[in-house]
């Protein structure tokens, strides 16, 4: 009776001790989710499908100069890849010049994206695998409008903090590889999560091979149609505390699951169609 | 007047006794200014950059920084590399390495431009390629085949990144120009503050192209801009080899060759002329004493105006750096003549005091004003336009000035406090009798042929101004590095198979955003390239081979797009003149992610840059080119707000405007100046007036023979009149104040000129000699212009001595001719 008791005993130690121990070995502290699982719930937040949305996007170079576009934009999930259609409203001279562009979940496999210029009347497929360029001469890159692929960084869940006056979880991200810090344009970010939606609310990052960075921004967020959105973010590219460049890219009049947003919609001959 | 002048000897007795009082009081005193100065040495900054020259609000150096916040520096390091076979993949594979590591190693580095990064803008059928050109590596032969063809057909890269015949290849360089602190990492505080808004402009005006965005200190410094040539010279050399031969060129890269060189010639020369110095010192008095105090005196006079320039922030430049051997030189002759008296004195009558008291009392004033009109001399330059040919002026007079100070008060005092020297100064030894028997030979064939040295003073006179007419302004940094220097190689060699790196900069300012995206506009930027890439010298030019090398702006990255987007084909490469089609291409290419865009415009298209790339050459041969190319962007956009010329070119040529207009302005400073001096001194306005013949005439021959000896006239050389004017009056002040004394005993012009000579003539040798010394000091240098300044101002010096040998007691012969019956004029003196 008594070794029985002992053994179990033992084990019952054994088993204890591991679990126990294992939160203090482990480096991440003992919260109840890591970097890398709060980056996953991001990525599967729901950010709406079948959307319409009027972009405005607000250039302001280092003098305080000031450029304005307008961009009707529509969006749509096709499984795990994505496919968007921007068409410019304004300025005068690009109205109509169309952007259609499928973003591809897979690893490895690029973007697909046309361009159409109506003064050309032509649509020309634009080659490029590299995330790292900019949007539409913005300070936000490809690689900011798409969701990264989780297994090619590292996340370290750095502490809870407050941003606003709402509990965030602040999480350093880093591409295991250069290839894909080269690629995403980017050598290291820091984000902000809010703990309550999990919606990146800020982040900063830091631009690769140049002394740069960029701070994000989410400085409105709404909820329609049951979704959260980013309705206007602040985007800068600083060189230590000067600032290089700013963008305020604000969704106006944003909404879901609207039918004319199908499949024929993000074809070229409807590109070519214009607004 | 005599009675005057008695006062102020009085005076400078009374300091003697005074100093002998209170010798450690004075000694500790001077000591302790000496010591709070020394201290500021080691903040001393050397400065080499072309900015340099200027003052901090001259409208041409603003001007040039608000270019270079708007669309980066414009100074480039070009790497040139020529290989067997520039497209061969071993090649590739090294370019490829050795850029990657020149953007890792490299501090303030803005950006890296080789063909392995440079844009490529392609169409083929439905696709349209924006990338990096090596961003696919070419995976066989026929890729290789391929990226030839299209390297050698792109307009664009040719003359920039390949040479003409392919065989030449490049590495652009750029660094910041302006460089900000960095210190954002993982673990700062990541306040509310870092997220605000720095405070909203409205604004949609434009700005004018010249105001500033950053403040001047923030730029580059000569530190930083050294640890970037650095670093690019030791990537470069881990790399060359006889498969990869590389030349390193660029106004970076000159800066700091210049900035070596000088930290090599000012401690060597400095120490050089201490030490033949020293020696003179020693043969004239034969002691440790009148070796050491004179250059104790110099060394503290020289450390205490550097510890002040230190203090002032006035930093070292290419002009500054003679100041160590002027003032050795300068300094040097006024504890001498001290020195002479007080031992003369002290051997005789053994006491020290008394020696004191009489050296002070006989040449204190005359040292005193020697040290004033040299002083003059170099004020005169405190209102030239190139700062640091004023800065030299101001801390040149001020050295001088403290090394009279430490002469009088300090001298004196030491001399009280040491022991009285036991070995006799032998003023009778061969030598010396030797020097006073040819002093006075020449003396004796100018006082019995006044006329004859006259007229053959005349005669050189002309001669003189034969050779001035030869004189021509230069400003070519390049030159003053010898032949072989490697530098001046790689420059050669980037300008014969590139045509050039070195640019001028337009700034077209429409005056209206998106004025530049307007297809007239657009198309008559790209007229304004065909007609400069046109350009050539006038027929009769000194410079036939100065020529635009190549002429770029935005019109040619459109002109790219849109040839892309015709599926390549070569008769696209236009301007489009859709004005949608314009502000549609624009936005595609902005897209593509490229950030070219912002080298070439401002963010409201309204600005337009365009870059015209040429050869090295003098700054004076540029002149003619500007002003041709600046009347053709006025033709061609007499509808701009305003167009701006800027960029390295200018600036140098802006430069030699300034060393013009300085010569003028000092020369005609320290001859007002001095004359007035002379004028006081002397007590006589006509004799003040006859006094500076003797002194123009050497600087007339000195600046004959540069004319004769095609030597350049630049920031260097051109110092040679006010300096020379400075130390050459020196001669004559002792000429005059011991003639007019002799003179006044004698009522005899032999016999004063005699007695003249046999006294303050040793001292006016000992001095020219060493004045020589400290400037012929300069012909050992390796930049060419210390060496043709050297060695002008030390002929000068001595053209000088013999003026004051000939032409003075010539004048004073004939002057003076009728000395009885003029009872006046003895009375004034």
């Amino acid at each position: 009776m008594k070794l029985k008791n002992l053994v179990l005993n033992t084990i019952g130690i054994f088993i204890f001790s591991t679990i126990f121990s294992g939160t203090i070995i482990f480096p991440e502290k003992a919260y109840a989710l890591s970097g890398r699982e709060i980056m996953e719930k991001v990525n599967e937040r729901d950010d709406g499908d079948r959307s319409i949305s009027e972009m405005e996007m607000i250039l302001i170079d280092k003098k305080g100069k000031k450029r304005v576009r307008k961009i009707k934009t529509y969006g749509r999930e096709k499984g795990k890849d994505s496919q968007s259609l921007m068409f410019f409203l304004s300025p005068a001279d690009v109205k109509n010049t169309g952007f259609l562009t499928f973003d591809y979940d897979e690893s490895g496999k690029d973007d697909d994206q046309w361009l159409y210029l109506p003064a050309l009347r032509k649509t020309k497929r634009i080659a490029s695998g590299d995330k790292s360029g900019s949007f539409m001469g913005s300070d936000l890159n490809y690689s900011d409008m798409t969701s990264p692929d989780l297994d090619l960084y590292d996340y370290t869940l750095m502490k809870e903090t407050e941003v606003k006056g709402t509990k965030v979880w602040q999480i350093k991200t880093v591409p295991k590889t250069k290839a894909e810090a080269e690629k995403s344009g980017y050598s290291k970010s820091v984000v902000f999560i809010r703990q309550d939606n999990f919606m990146m609310i800020r982040a900063v990052r830091w631009v690769y091979k140049k002394k740069r960075n960029k701070y994000f921004d989410a400085r409105k967020i709404e909820k329609i149609d049951g979704i959260w959105v980013s309705t206007e973010l602040h985007v800068t590219t600083k060189s230590g505390k000067k600032t290089l460049h700013k963008t305020i890219l604000k969704q106006n009049n944003i909404r879901f699951n609207q039918d004319e947003v199908n499949e024929d919609l993000f074809t070229i001959r409807r590109l070519e169609k214009g607004l | 007047m005599k009675k005057i002048i008695a006062k102020i000897e009085a005076r400078f007795e009374q300091l003697g006794y005074f100093v002998f009082a209170r010798r450690w009081h004075v000694i500790l005193a001077a000591l302790v200014l000496f010591g709070a100065l020394a201290s500021q040495v080691p903040n001393i900054v050397i400065d080499t950059s072309n900015e340099a020259f200027f003052e901090a609000d001259d409208p041409i150096l603003t001007q040039y920084d608000a270019f270079r916040d708007q669309f980066g520096r414009d100074e480039v390091v070009v790497v040139t590399i020529q290989p067997k076979d520039v497209f061969e993949r071993q090649f590739l594979e090294q370019l490829k390495a050795f850029h990657e590591d020149l953007e890792n190693e490299v501090p303030y580095l803005d950006e890296v431009i080789s063909l392995v990064n440079v844009t490529s803008i392609k169409g083929e059928a439905d696709e349209l390629l924006v990338k990096e050109l090596l961003e696919d590596w070419p995976e066989d032969e026929a890729g290789i085949a391929a990226l030839k063809k299209d390297v050698l057909s792109n307009k664009f890269y040719k003359n920039l990144l390949i040479s003409e015949d392919g065989t030449f290849t490049t590495v652009i360089i750029r660094s910041n120009a302006f460089t900000g602190e960095d210190t954002l990492t993982e673990d700062s505080e990541f306040g509310e503050d870092m997220f605000e808004d720095e405070g909203d402009s409205d604004s949609t005006e434009n700005a004018d192209v010249s105001e500033l965005g950053e403040a001047p200190s923030d730029r580059i410094s000569e530190q930083q801009n050294t640890e970037f040539t650095t670093a690019i010279a030791s990537v470069v050399q881990r790399y060359t080899t006889p498969e990869f031969p590389t030349n390193v060129a660029g106004s970076p890269v000159m800066t700091g060759v210049l900035k070596d060189e000088m930290m090599r010639n000012i401690p060597r020369f400095t120490l050089m002329a201490l030490g033949l110095i020293a020696i003179l010192l020693l043969l004239l008095f034969r002691t440790p004493v009148g070796v050491f105090l004179p250059l104790l005196t110099v060394i503290m006079s020289l450390i205490s105006a550097v510890g002040l320039m230190s203090l002032s922030g006035t930093p070292f430049t290419v002009v500054t750096q003679i100041l160590p051997s002027l003032l050795l030189a300068v300094g040097v002759g006024y504890s001498v003549h001290l020195l002479t008296i007080y031992f003369h004195h002290v051997q005789r009558n053994g006491d020290k005091e008394k020696a004191i008291v009489f050296a002070l009392g006989h040449s204190g004033l005359a040292i005193f004003m020697t040290s004033l009109t040299t002083a003059g001399g170099l004020i005169s330059f405190v209102p030239a336009p190139l700062a640091p040919v004023s800065a030299l002026g101001l801390f040149g007079a001020i050295g001088v000035l403290l090394a009279v100070f430490y002469t009088l008060f300090f001298v004196p005092a030491v001399l009280a406090v040491l022991p009285v020297s036991k070995k006799r100064i032998d003023s009778d030894s061969k030598r010396s009798s030797l020097a006073d028997k040819i002093l006075g030979g020449f003396g004796m064939f100018a006082v019995n042929r006044p006329w004859t040295v006259v007229l053959g003073s005349v005669l050189l006179a002309f001669v003189a101004v034969g050779g001035i007419t030869q004189l021509r302004f230069s400003h070519d940094v390049i030159s003053w590095f010898p032949e072989d220097n490697p530098i001046r190689l790689a420059t050669e060699v980037v300008d014969e198979n590139l045509k050039g790196a070195t640019t001028i900069e337009f700034i077209i300012d429409t005056g209206k955003i998106n004025g530049v995206k307007d297809p007239d506009f657009m198309q008559r930027l790209d007229d304004f390239n065909h007609l400069a890439e046109q350009w050539k010298p006038a027929a009769s030019a000194d410079y036939e081979n100065l020529q635009v090398g190549k002429s770029s702006s935005i019109a040619d990255t459109l002109k790219q797009i849109h040839q892309a987007l015709n599926e390549n084909q070569e008769e696209f490469y236009v301007v489009p003149e859709d004005r949608d089609l314009i502000g549609q291409e624009l936005i595609l290419f902005e897209n593509s992610g490229s950030d070219d865009l912002e080298n070439v415009v401002d963010s409201q298209f309204s600005q337009a840059r365009i870059t015209v790339k040429t050869s090295w050459a003098d700054a004076g041969a540029y002149t003619e080119m500007i002003r041709q190319l600046e009347e053709i962007a006025h033709e061609l956009f007499a509808d701009a707000k305003e167009i701006i010329v800027t960029g390295l070119v200018p600036l140098l040529v802006r430069t030699i405007d300034l060393v013009m207009l300085s010569m003028v302005i000092s020369y005609s400073a320290a001859a007002l100046i001095i004359t007035l001096m002379m004028i006081l001194l002397l007590t006589d306005w006509r004799l003040g007036l006859w006094s500076m013949i003797p002194n123009f005439l050497p600087i007339l021959m000195g600046l004959g023979l540069m004319g004769a000896l095609d030597l350049p006239l630049d920031m260097a050389s051109m110092l040679v009149g006010s300096i020379a004017l400075g130390l050459a009056v020196d001669d004559t002040v002792h000429f005059l104040h011991n003639f007019r004394r002799y003179f006044h005993e004698s009522g005899n012009v032999k016999e004063a000129v005699s007695n003249t000579l046999q006294t303050a003539g040793r001292a006016m040798l000992f001095t020219t000699v060493a004045l020589s010394i400290g400037f012929f000091v300069y012909t050992q240098a390796t930049l060419k212009n210390l060496f043709s300044f050297g060695l002008i101002t030390g002929f000068t010096i001595i053209m000088a001595l013999l003026a004051d040998l000939l032409l003075a007691p010539a004048m004073m012969a004939l002057i003076y001719r009728n000395q009885d019956a003029n009872s006046k004029l003895k009375e004034t003196l």
